[in-house]
């Protein structure tokens, strides 16, 4: 039991950021890092290896995100992108860094599921992209084909944001 | 010059800092003569930093510790801010 803790512990602050960047909503995020930890407790001896134990983690935590973000878009009711509130914020900014935040993060929160899943644990969680194959389950050049579809469309959306309001074509919410 | 040719994954592999020290020379050596490529590296590059900055305030709230207790199989986790409690 002990072992658990220590092999799990450390990787919860990373599948807390995980989940709240890519469904965006602080709240259902927290929930969705409950369940994942419930599961891989209950579902321990499953696991490969020890090693193997942050894989398995985010493989748990993206599939849970999956079927949460398939069920609100089935709903009907809008993936609350947006509603990270300040209270999320623990270091305090500028309002000019907030917004810049805001930006980005509204950005990626337009990128199709797949795209987003593979940006983010690349950049933000260090994945290999070896690793974030086995956590999306899925070969590497289609790892490599999404990240690079999903660099170039958030510079596409990032360019559209800095056009004046009157200039810019009415976007779509991807979810 | 590599006797490979620099690839789209090489480039974001340097985005990436995930090339060994040899590919990641080759790779830079292909840029400076390439600098229109270059500029839309540095961009990835740019946008990869602003995505970890954004990030980042998430990252410093996540303090959680799991106490294992197991109550029914299930896992206590102690420090968050859940609305749902076990």
């Amino acid at each position: 039991m002990a072992d658990m803790a220590h092999l799990i512990e450390p990787v919860i602050p990373a599948l807390r950021r995980y989940a709240r960047t890519f469904v965006r909503g602080a709240a259902d995020a927290d929930d969705l890092v409950q369940d994942t930890l419930e599961r891989a407790i209950s579902r321990w001896h499953q696991r490969r290896s020890d090693g193997e134990t942050r894989t398995w983690l985010f493989t748990i935590l993206h599939n849970l995100a999956v079927n949460h973000l398939r069920r609100a878009a089935r709903r009907g009711r809008e993936v609350p992108f947006d509603d990270a509130g300040e209270s999320d914020v623990a270091v305090p900014s500028t309002q000019e860094d907030a917004l810049r935040r805001d930006d980005i993060l509204g950005a990626v929160g337009q990128l199709p599921d797949d795209q987003r899943s593979v940006l983010l644990l690349v950049s933000i969680e260090d994945v290999s992209y070896a690793e974030a194959a086995r956590i999306l389950d899925i070969p590497i050049g289609t790892v490599m084909s999404r990240l690079a579809r999903a660099r170039a469309r958030l510079l596409k959306l990032l360019e559209e944001q800095r056009k004046p309001a009157s200039d810019r074509p009415h976007l779509r919410r991807v979810q | 010059m590599s006797s490979h040719p620099i690839t789209e994954d090489d480039l974001h592999g340097f985005v990436d800092h995930l090339l060994d020290s040899a590919r990641r020379s080759e790779v830079q050596t292909y840029l400076d003569a390439h600098p229109e490529i270059a500029a839309r590296i540095a961009t990835f590059s740019r946008q990869r930093e602003a995505l970890r900055a954004a990030a980042a305030p998430t990252f410093e709230t996540c303090r959680w510790t799991l106490r294992i207790s197991v109550y029914r199989g299930r896992p206590e986790v102690t420090g968050a801010p859940s609305k749902r409690r076990f």
